[in-house]
């Protein structure tokens, strides 16, 4: 860069005040989002005795880290279970990004043929479908996938909505005249989309292996689908599993009988907490590789440094 | 097919990347779309061999009585106008928000800032409904709330709008915020720089560059959010309310109501809960129809399809 | 470039190859069987020790248990069972969890007792003499192959008793006498309305302060004692049998109204709403989100007066022994036999099973068998439990970390072996418990909602929004009463309670 659009960025950058209160308001948002996180970590910190006395609070009468002792204290299933929302989550985003990119590519392709025919193939499943019993039969039954990690990962692989937002990523930010001129350079198709057209749409292909990422770590249905074999739970489902524990025995806890349950057994409110803490970590530290995409593709004051 | 083969091999490399997505499709979601029949029946098990395939073909068709329980109950028209009203609420105010949230974000001079607001804005999205739930919870509990002195809320539905709708911005602004964030990345940055030199002001700038080239962005994730209208966020409104009888006037939605009668072990549930299905999609796609087709009369070009 | 195309295929091929060789592979003589409501970390040993009992036993099935789901196992079985899964072979069901009814009638359970292929007969000849007839009937239903048995009942505590949950400790230190207030062994259903047991509450109110809520309600459980347990035959809460709690058999041939037109429940009501008023009841017990947590951990910390309970045998001991204080049970009625206490647990073979001679082998095995049954209840001997001075079972609590299941609700309980904690003779006292249990009038009655349930769907949207706040005394009875009764009414209530009277006369007609 050379000094002359360095004075220029400075010419066209927001004024000052006008950046505090940008500070001002997305600073707030921001706080306003990350509260309810950091409620969670004091709930897991809470002891039980202050939660049964003062109930939710930012406040606890009592501090412990018995919670997340309990967690740990699941030793085997809990790792087992951290590594298996792993595998599914790097492999399952992998594959996923990959299919999406190269269906995507052709859709935003105006002078392919058939692109109005496979934008209408993908974007009719995302409203009509067969419903959940022929879907979940079709998977187990005529694709074979049950109690396996890759019946966490294939179900998933597309999601239409992504398909459509990185296919506009790709008519947005890829001019067809890089496109045309990678192919006067004798460029094949492979060549052109992987080595010109995928650096530059990188903040879209971001945003897209984000959201997918954090959609097979989030996923707990397809193991209530699919697994029944513990070693192949996942970290949501584990969680979810407790959870839907508790909220079966409140809706029927009159029926069961309260003699019939050790409470013991139940786990607390911290340890829920402490779960999902444990849960969130792991993916919210992995936000910023893909935020660096996304992020780092903006320039201050719409200058290129 | 073999002329065309033959003739075209732009063509044919591009179907070839296309296809990993188009066999997926293919099997998990136009294979068991043929299963929808099964709103229209009464659906069940035939022995000896009960696949799929041969109860469908056993089982006897019952015309719309599935459907039926939509509109039989009294409060039909309540669960419908909450969920339109609530989603056209949020349709507008999510995408306002998170484009004005995009662009403030763009403009900041510290990227460091601008990352961590928009790392911090994304919590929300890890945080599931049910743990948002008890954060909601821990603020308007009857005895310990933070709020419980203002009033008796789980009694007095007039908060309740304005609760819901917060938690849904809560959650979802950072999920928005990111898409629009990266298509404004991916802005040629000449554009901002031609501008100022010509002398305009980040505010024109703003709406003469951003807004039109994220307008396909904006277009895209509308028409989607359109075809999902009568699709509410079932965890939004089950979790936060907490099924709570008196509040029912303004949160049951048509994916609570459909939850309550899957839950009540009715028989024929399952044709019931496949036939409201049906009846969403039916009208999401009328919906996504004609908004498409709105934008293609005004702006051909960023039509979906 | 191409290379690194054929790399990405390979990738593909290949996870479909892996998640294809990933699959079941269902071994013939396995049967796959569905528990619920455990926690159950790690079952290796005992599938083990299972398995070598079973192959003693000459029984030519193996054993593999699923444990998914915990409690609320319900809501996946029954997706796997919509779905067609064929990879579980029996199911555990109940009157809440997996419906039995509703799935036999659908067809989704084969019916043991067909006389096509009368499997009961075949391989559960043992099994079918061990259990009473009184469960067998509960499990006795109108299903695609005709009237028969769907299920085999789990044997158990089938007779229920709602009793009082009191504090004593609490109690005694407010002054009061617990025998001026309960009577220990009749039965203390009008307690509710004793002016001493309102002092009580404000006594305890006064003592302890605001966040402290004396009267630890049970939601429904009055119109529970009122109804029997029947009361839940249709999953609506809305229908009352007409039933005196001191002696279920009457009135004989009893026809169905509502609860909220019935006199005794309306009283109830009352008095609760009266309590609500003042600050006796916890308001949270009103959310139905919050009111099991709330009730639980209040009463697991003793932090209440009264309470109620759904009582089962051996209860008031160990309750004794977690709480750290005394507790009293004083009944609110007598010990019932309904028709879902009856059907409260049993097992059921799929439709989808491809091995269902050797899943009905496996069951009479399992009821039958002391030594299987203790092993997939206790564990094996040495690792999960030993034995005492008296030969009776002491768990050892680091076994038992991974493998705790639940004991009394699966299976046949009788079989099993007394643990040091019952005391020597404990099955042969429960079993007299048992025997104790009053038939309902109507026992033996299930209901079929196959003709309304349209009305049915309508119908649970309004008892949602009134049943959990009014059973707790959070609304004004003189006011909401009358709307739910009209929304009832305009949600087709009436239809459905023509067809329950319909159903429950050809009952009587066929008794």
């Amino acid at each position: 860069m050379t000094a002359i659009p360095q004075k220029k960025f400075r010419g066209n950058s927001i004024s000052r005040l006008a950046e505090a209160a940008i500070h001002l308001i997305t600073g707030s948002i921001a706080l306003l989002c990350i509260i309810p996180f950091i409620f969670i970590v004091i709930i897991a910190f809470s002891s039980a005795e202050s939660l049964r006395t003062v109930g939710y609070t930012f406040f606890p009468t009592e501090w412990t880290t018995a919670s997340f002792q309990a967690a740990f204290d699941m030793g085997g299933q809990l790792w087992r279970s951290f590594y298996n929302s792993v595998v599914v989550t790097v492999v399952g985003t992998f594959l996923s990004v990959l299919i999406t990119i190269m269906y995507s590519y052709g859709l935003s392709r105006t002078d392919y043929p058939l692109r109005k025919f496979f934008a209408f193939f993908v974007f009719f499943t995302m409203v009509f479908g067969g419903g959940l019993v022929p879907t979940v039969f079709v998977i187990r039954n005529v694709l074979g996938l049950s109690n396996s990690l890759a019946a966490l990962i294939v179900p998933a692989l597309i999601i239409p909505f992504h398909v459509i937002i990185m296919r506009t990523f790709f008519k947005t930010s890829v001019p067809e005249s890089l496109i045309e001129s990678a192919r006067l350079d004798g460029a094949g198709e492979f060549r052109t989309l992987f080595s010109i057209v995928v650096p530059i749409a990188k903040p879209g292909i971001a945003t897209v292996a984000l959201l997918t990422a954090i959609n097979y770590w989030n996923d707990w249905f397809l193991a209530l689908l699919f697994i029944r074999d513990r070693d192949f739970f996942p970290l949501q489902y584990l969680l979810m599993e407790m959870q839907q524990n508790i909220e079966f025995l409140r809706r029927n806890l009159a029926m069961i009988g309260a003699s019939n349950i050790n409470f013991a057994d139940l786990p607390g409110e911290g340890l829920r907490m402490a779960l999902c803490v444990i849960i969130v970590l792991p993916i919210a530290f992995a936000y910023p590789f893909f935020q660096r995409y996304i992020i780092s593709g903006l320039t201050v004051g719409a200058v290129k440094e | 097919m073999r002329l065309f083969l033959t003739r075209n091999k732009k063509t044919l490399a591009i179907t070839m990347m296309m296809l990993p997505g188009a066999i997926w499709l293919l099997l998990l979601r136009y294979l068991p779309m043929g299963g929808a029949v099964i709103a229209f029946q009464d659906y069940r098990p035939h022995p000896p061999n009960p696949t799929l395939l041969n109860n469908i073909l056993n089982s006897n068709f019952v015309g719309f009585d599935n459907f039926r329980f939509i509109f039989a109950t009294d409060r039909a028209w309540i669960m419908i106008r909450n969920t339109l009203a609530y989603n056209a609420v949020f349709i507008v105010l999510t995408t306002v928000f998170a484009i004005a949230v995009a662009i403030c974000l763009s403009e900041l001079r510290s990227k460091f800032f601008a990352k961590l607001y928009q790392t911090l804005m994304f919590y929300p999205f890890f945080i599931s409904w049910v743990v948002a739930g008890y954060f909601v919870f821990a603020f308007l509990d009857p005895t310990f709330g933070m709020l419980s002195h203002v009033r008796d809320w789980y009694f007095d539905p007039t908060g309740w709008p304005t609760i819901l709708t917060s938690a849904h911005l809560w959650k979802s602004l950072g999920f928005n915020t990111v898409i629009y964030l990266a298509a404004i990345t991916s802005i040629d940055h000449g554009m901002y720089e031609a501008a100022a030199i010509d002398g305009a002001s980040k505010w024109r700038q703003v709406w003469a560059i951003t807004i039109p080239s994220i307008r396909p962005m904006i277009i895209i994730l509308f028409i989607l959010a359109v075809g999902r209208i009568f699709n509410a966020d079932f965890g939004l409104f089950w979790n936060i309310p907490q099924n709570m009888g008196p509040l029912q006037n303004v949160t049951e939605v048509i994916d609570t109501y459909v939850y309550r009668v899957m839950q009540a072990n009715i028989a024929g549930a399952m044709g019931m809960a496949t036939a409201a299905g049906l009846f969403q999609n039916v009208i999401g796609f009328i919906c996504i129809m004609g908004a498409n087709a709105l934008v293609r009369k005004f702006d051909n070009e960023n039509a979906l399809f | 470039m191409k290379k690194r195309f054929l790399l990405v295929f390979a990738i593909l091929v290949a996870t479909l190859i892996f998640a294809t060789a990933c699959g079941n592979n269902d071994d013939t003589t396995e049967v796959t069987i569905w528990f619920m409501g455990a926690s159950v970390a790690d079952d290796s040993d005992v599938v083990e020790a299972a398995n070598a009992r079973l192959a003693e036993l000459g029984v030519p099935v193996t054993i593999n248990p699923v444990w998914t789901g915990g409690w609320a196992m319900g809501d996946p079985a029954q997706i796997a069972l919509d779905t067609g899964d064929s990879s579980v072979d029996i199911f555990w069901t109940g009157s809440w969890g997996l419906d039995f009814w509703m799935n036999a009638r659908v067809g989704n359970f084969i019916r043991l007792d067909n006389p096509d292929n009368n499997l009961l007969h075949q391989y559960g000849q043992e099994v079918r003499a061990a259990v009473p007839n009184a469960l067998w009937n509960a499990f006795t239903t109108d299903g695609p192959s005709g009237f028969g048995i769907y299920g085999i009942p789990g044997y158990k505590d089938y007779a229920q008793m709602y009793a009082w949950d009191v504090n004593n400790t609490r109690l005694a230190e407010l002054g009061f006498n617990f025998d001026d207030l309960f009577d220990a062994n009749g039965i203390n259903y009008d307690v509710l309305f004793d002016p001493q047991f309102e002092a009580a509450l404000a006594a305890a109110k006064a003592a302890w302060g605001d966040t402290f809520f004396p009267l630890a309600i049970e939601p429904e459980l009055f119109a529970r004692a009122l109804s029997n347990a029947d009361f839940d035959l249709t999953g609506l809460h809305a229908f009352h049998f007409g039933f005196d709690p001191a002696n279920p058999a009457q009135p004989v041939n009893p026809t169905i109204g509502l609860y909220l037109e019935n006199e005794r429940f309306v009283a109830v009501i009352e008095r609760l709403h009266h309590f609500w008023n003042q600050g006796f009841i916890d308001p949270r017990m009103a959310i139905p989100g919050e009111a099991s947590t709330v009730l639980v951990e209040t009463r697991n910390a003793g932090e209440y007066l009264f309470s109620q309970t759904v009582y089962a045998y051996g209860f008031s001991s160990s309750m004794v022994a977690e709480r750290g204080i005394d507790v009293r049970f004083p009944a609110i009625s007598r010990p019932i036999v309904s028709s879902v206490s009856a059907a409260g647990s049993g097992f059921a073979i799929s439709v989808y099973s491809q091995n269902q001679e050797a899943a009905m082998q496996l069951m009479n095995a399992w009821y039958t068998d002391t030594q299987l049954a203790v092993i997939l209840s206790e564990g094996v001997e040495g690792t999960h439990w030993q034995r005492d001075s008296n030969g009776l079972i002491s768990l050892i609590n680091e076994g038992r970390a991974n493998f705790s299941p639940w004991r009394f609700g699966m299976g046949n309980i009788f079989v099993l072996e007394p643990r040091d904690t019952d005391g020597i003779g404990y099955f042969e006292r429960f079993q007299a418990y048992n025997a104790a249990g009053v038939g309902t009038s109507i026992l033996g009655f299930t209901f079929n909602s196959e003709n309304v349930s349209t009305e049915m769907a309508a119908l649970t949207g309004v008892v949602d929004q009134f049943h959990q706040s009014l059973t707790v005394g959070a609304l004004d009875p003189s006011v909401a009463i009358p709307e739910y009764l009209a929304a009832l009414r305009a949600n087709g209530i009436d239809t459905v309670m023509a067809e329950l009277n319909s159903q429950l006369q050809a009952f009587y007609a066929a008794r």
